[in-house]
């Protein structure tokens, strides 16, 4: 199962909204982050956080120096779940957006692990 | 005010290196992963960064020999 999850906040007006943009355009957004989702583990619920990722000089991988280095968890919280399903083929099986309301939590960075590159042939 | 979120600490994610967004996507497909981002790298060759929600590893080719599946 093919599945889109996109995580925004409950308001237009919620906070960071200035600086919340979609590129190239430039525009507001409300959306926080989003998950191409084939996996058949659970979806968000209620209190989960998606992921925000960042890159600290000190942790720079030279061979990928415009990867991030560290990820915590989200100073927005899911509030709200809700589910759409396809009606006929289409590219997703089921778009799934979880609201989030902003509640902050002390940052706790974890360092990411290394990236892995593929052997040639073997995907 | 703070308070004690409420998810999986134990969480993790893998990341492997693709040549463009789509390898990304083809990954998650087909071997049924959770891709939470994808960003560039900075290298030539490599020029994305597939994250994935939890340990992913690629499944051993039937094709391949023993001793480089073990590699």
């Amino acid at each position: 199962m093919k599945r889109w999850i996109i995580f925004k906040t409950a308001s237009a007006s919620s906070q960071g909204w200035k600086e919340r943009k979609l590129q190239p355009a430039g525009h507001l957004t409300r959306i926080l982050a989003e998950y191409f989702d084939c996996s058949d583990k659970a979806l968000p619920k209620l209190g989960d956080r998606p992921r925000e990722f960042a890159c600290s000089e000190e942790s720079v991988d030279p061979n990928f120096p415009d990867a991030s280095t560290h990820f915590r968890w989200s100073d927005w919280e899911v509030s709200r779940v809700e589910r759409f399903k396809a009606v006929d083929s289409a590219e997703y099986d089921e778009v799934v957006v979880c609201y989030c309301c902003y509640s902050p939590i002390e940052p706790e960075w974890k360092e990411l692990p290394k990236i892995g590159v593929l052997q040639a042939g073997k995907f | 005010m703070t308070r004690s979120p409420r998810y999986d600490p134990d969480e993790n994610v893998s990341r492997h290196g693709a040549t463009d967004p789509d390898k990304c996507e083809e990954m998650a497909d087909k071997y049924g992963w959770n891709l939470v981002r994808v960003e560039e790298t900075g290298d030539a060759a490599l020029e994305v960064d597939c994250v994935f929600d939890g340990e992913t590893e690629f499944p051993p080719s039937s094709h391949e020999p023993k001793h480089e599946r073990e590699n």
